[in-house]
């Protein structure tokens, strides 16, 4: 089983999107039943990438608190992915959450192995943007971290502090990956163009070297409640997420 | 792309460190101090110092060429200056360099010496025949580098001469670019070159002459303001055009600049000055770059694709226009007027020299080029120097063929045993590439050179030969070299590599033979076991190198083509993205293959992003047509300057280079279980002297040799 952490320190970076449809690219390339995505975001917004019910109010929240396996609010999706939303959770639950997340630094993975996947399984973990105690489970247990940035100054600036943390991790997570992801890059935007100039500069090897692209379809897709690889098979965002899939495949491999 | 960069190129794609220095830096030390002192004693100024100590060097330096040593004598003899010169050669300085110079001529003039007296057969047998060419091939390439040593230490000094103060009195100079098979891309080049010159603006005027009339050249000339001449003669000769341009111009001066590079910017500032200074002066020739670096050090670049002259020529029309050129076909139009203008009585003037034209043997048998212009010993020797550069290719095959003449023929071209010869040729060998790499600097790598001779050779060995016997086919060469141009006519390629494989499968034969040889290894076949199979191993790699290059030609004219197909990326007004191809890639009309149909306006605003290995180039756009799933879009001209830059250095194959070379062990030739223990071998003898240095500097002996470093 490997296992994916999507992180960023910033908000708005599009994070839970790349996540999504990352993983139904990799469901493309690797099958069905392979590839899991678990929604460790509060804002409990995967579930809208795959078109689920929103009714069920079951998620990961709610069945740790109730000390129950999380194969019961795996939900089937028609993309080939299985999702684990965070489920419906008020103010206490989720601060009830947090505070066992914080007793237990294990307790991510432990449910991941209760889960008992096959062995050539795929989990993405999507995490709330910032230092929060879901980042430090998943870059605990985590094989690849994908970093996800925007091209833009404030993105460029968060850099340190990411820098700094993954170094504070680096004790407990010495066997994972990371790499950095730029999202929605735009060469007209001169701004944009130049920011992507200097990451490259700056994180060189440490950045992913597909960028994905700004492309109108993928909040379109959403809208549709499709991954961007069905809605919009043949748009450059689709094209870099099936390459950045493959990366990543290759990457694990490795 | 000289040898460093693809080096560099080839170790960034392995992912291996960058060396920060490939040589290290010159020292400067005791050698330097000795020198300095040595040169500058008062002794020199004595009356009749230097002839004497000239001479007196002379008569030494002929001496020591004529002495017999035995074989181990002349062992000693160059394992002293050898480790003299390994041991010098790490210091800078110009006398350092004189020193390398000369213990190389002396080395090699013995080496040459004892060939000429004492390897040949006897009688004209065919020993003696092949022997002797074989030597005077030898000869050849020595006077060559000796001919480059000398004008690198006695390099020609320029003159200027200075314009008076008051522009009024400057002469107005028509300028005349010949553009015939020149694409709108360097004539745009060149124009703006020519109006970058510094000189008043109502004073110049710059005028592009045509070999037929083209529409969009004379568009490009007048958004210029240049005067566009069209002829209607399809003559592919400039001296033509400029011929009946001086009839219909009326500047005091005429510059020509013909070839595909265009002179400094104070060009005109440096040579006007002659013309008003010396009013009989008709004619004043210069290289491109009179005052530029010289980038060449031994060899003048001659390659295939570059026009035959690179030379400016300025002229006072006046007197040029007194005659009429009754041989348009003579390609090197400046040498001609030179010509004309000395039987005339006019004073022409040089500036400079030129080393880089091709066809030199033509000048040479038509103009007796060496006794008619006024030139200084410098410039004799340099065009003696370009000359003999020319017939390099005849050595260079003799080479080639020579230890074949032995080993399928049994014709004893050296008459000697291999340790004597060892003896004699590896200093020779030595001292030249240490002399050599000391003049050439960074610039240029031992081997390349040859490889690049070496597929050159061919090409101008026709030529070479043809012109020297008759004029007339030199108009052949010209119509020969603009097809060149050409690149897709592959007859072309046959013509390079066909005798290159011929020579190299006669080479193969001659190894396979000379192993076979049934008195290999003893007996009187000894040599051929120390020389010829070793030299015919040496003639396989150059001429593998060689037709490795040929197919590289081929490979890029290949990928030129497909080159055209790229990943590209269409973004349409909406902000949707569309993942796409090129169909055409370089060209300014491009097309699109979209993966699907869909409908978008004429004339709307598309932006297109081409992805070349991990870059990305945006360029804005306009939609010309869509039919079906092709898309035609036009680059907008802000960006078309970017655009061909972008095409051009795509095109130009660079980053490629390391892909083509053999993969990350290439700087490993030897496998694991060989190298390793050499490596360590070695590492284990460097740690043992550098233990033992240590030792005795601490001991007794290093504490004395230190006070006595500290006292001088």
């Amino acid at each position: 089983m490997s296992v994916i952490g999507v992180v960023s320190m910033k908000g708005g970076v599009g994070k839970t999107s790349v996540t999504a449809n990352l993983a139904a690219a990799m469901a493309r390339v690797l099958g069905p039943r392979r590839v899991s995505v678990v929604d460790l975001d509060p804002q409990n917004a995967m579930r809208w990438h795959f078109g689920l019910d929103g009714s069920s109010s079951a998620g990961g929240c709610n069945q740790s608190l109730d000390g129950k396996p999380w194969n019961h609010a795996v939900l089937a999706t028609a993309f080939d992915v299985t999702c684990l939303p965070y489920g419906e959770a008020d103010e206490t639950e989720r601060e009830a959450y947090e505070s066992l997340l914080a007793r237990e630094p294990d307790w991510i993975s432990t449910q991941l192995q209760r889960a008992r996947l096959d062995r050539d399984a795929v989990v993405l973990i999507d995490t709330p943007p910032g230092p929060s105690v879901y980042l430090k489970q998943v870059l605990a247990c985590a094989d690849l971290v994908l970093i996800v940035l925007l091209a833009d100054a404030s993105s460029y600036a968060t850099i340190p502090a990411m820098e700094s943390w993954l170094h504070e991790m680096a004790a407990i997570s010495a066997r994972s990956k990371c790499a950095y992801v730029l999202n929605q890059v735009d060469r007209t935007d001169p701004l944009n163009r130049d920011v992507t100039a200097l990451l490259q500069k700056h994180l060189g090897a440490r950045l992913v070297p597909i960028h994905i692209h700004r492309d109108e379809a993928v909040g379109e897709a959403l809208a549709f409640q499709q991954p961007v690889l069905i809605y919009a098979p043949h748009g450059q965002a689709s094209h870099d997420l099936a390459r950045l899939a493959g990366w990543v495949i290759d990457t694990l491999n490795r | 792309m000289n040898p460093k960069v693809v080096l560099s190129l080839w170790r960034a794609r392995w992912d291996k460190t960058a060396d920060t220095a490939f040589k290290r830096p010159y020292l400067q030390g005791k050698p330097n101090a000795w020198g300095r002192r040595l040169t500058h004693t008062g002794l020199w100024s004595l009356p009749a110092a230097v002839p004497i100590t000239s001479l007196a060097s002379l008569a030494l330096l002929l001496w020591m060429l004529s002495i017999q040593f035995s074989q181990g004598g002349q062992l000693a003899f160059s394992l002293v200056f050898a480790g003299f010169a390994v041991y010098i050669r790490r210091y800078g300085g110009t006398l350092v360099t004189l020193t390398l110079l000369g213990m190389s001529l002396l080395m090699s003039a013995r080496y040459l010496y004892w060939r000429f007296t004492s390897t040949l057969g006897s009688g004209f047998s065919s020993d003696f025949v092949l022997g002797f060419g074989l030597c005077v091939a030898e000869f050849h390439l020595w006077a060559l580098s000796v001919l480059g040593f000398v004008h690198k230490v006695w390099p020609l000094q320029h003159a200027s001469s200075r314009l008076p103060a008051e522009q009024d009195t400057w002469p107005t100079v028509d300028v005349y670019l010949p553009i015939q098979g020149c694409d709108l891309a360097t004539i745009l080049q060149r124009c703006s070159n020519a109006f970058a010159l510094d000189w008043p603006r109502e004073k110049l005027q710059v005028f592009l002459l045509d070999g037929e009339p083209r529409d969009a050249a004379m568009d490009l000339a007048a958004s210029f303001g240049a005067t566009y001449i069209g002829y209607v003669d399809k003559a592919s000769d400039a001296s033509v055009h400029v011929n009946q341009a001086l009839s219909q111009t009326d500047g005091e001066l005429v510059a020509i600049f013909d070839g595909n590079r265009s002179p400094e910017k104070n060009f005109l500032q440096m040579t006007a000055g002659w013309f008003v200074r010396d009013q009989s002066l008709g004619m004043l020739r210069t290289p491109q770059n009179p005052l530029g670096a010289e980038v060449v050090t031994s060899n003048p670049p001659l390659l295939p694709s570059m026009t035959s002259s690179i030379s400016c020529a300025i002229v006072r029309r006046s007197m040029v226009v007194e005659f009429d050129d009754e041989k348009p076909g003579m390609t090197n139009l400046s040498e001609h007027i030179a010509r004309k203008l000395h039987v005339l009585g006019f004073g022409s003037g040089y500036i400079g020299f030129n080393t880089n034209r091709i066809p030199s043997a033509d000048i040479f048998r038509v103009d007796q080029q060496l006794s008619s212009t006024p030139q200084i010993w410098q410039q004799r020797f340099a065009a003696l120097r370009s000359m003999l550069h020319f017939y390099l290719p005849i050595p260079r095959w003799v080479f080639f063929t020579a230890p074949l003449a032995y080993l399928l023929a049994g014709v004893h071209v050296i008459q000697t045993n291999p340790g004597l010869l060892a003896a004699y040729a590896v200093p020779h060998f030595l001292h030249g590439y240490i002399a050599k790499g000391r003049l050439g600097g960074s610039k240029r790598l031992a081997l390349w050179a040859d490889v690049r001779d070496t597929v050159l050779g061919w090409y101008m060995l026709l030529p070479t030969t043809f012109s020297v016997v008759r004029t007339e086919i030199s108009q052949t060469l010209a119509a020969i070299r603009t097809g060149f141009k050409d690149q897709s006519r592959e007859p072309f390629h046959w013509t390079l590599s066909l005798p290159y494989s011929i020579v190299l499968l006669l080479n193969l034969f001659g190894l396979v033979a000379g192993m076979a040889n049934p008195q290999w290894p003893q007996g009187n076949a000894s040599i051929d076991s120390t020389l010829y199979l070793p030299w015919c191993v040496c003639n396989v790699m150059l001429l593998a190198a060689t037709l490795a290059v040929a197919e590289e030609g081929r490979h890029i004219r290949q990928q030129t083509r497909k080159l055209s197909r790229m990943p590209a990326m269409l973004q349409l007004p909406s902000g949707h993205t569309l993942s796409c191809e090129t169909e055409n890639f370089p060209e300014t009309a491009l097309s699109l293959l979209l993966p699907i149909s869909m409908h978008i306006d004429n004339g709307s605003e598309v932006n297109v992003s081409i992805f070349c290995g991990l870059q990305e180039y945006g360029f804005p756009t306009r939609v010309v047509s869509l039919e079906g799933s092709v898309l035609s879009v036009r680059i907008d001209e802000s960006a078309l300057d970017r655009y061909q830059n972008v095409g051009a250095a795509i095109l130009s194959r660079g980053p490629d280079w390391p892909g083509w070379l053999p993969g990350p062990n290439a700087d490993h030739p030897l496998p694991k279980w060989l190298g390793k223990p050499i490596d360590s071998t070695w590492l284990k003898m460097k740690t043992l002297s550098e233990k033992l240095g240590n030792t005795i500097g601490r001991s007794w002996l290093g504490r004395w040799i230190q006070k006595r470093k500290i006292q001088t």
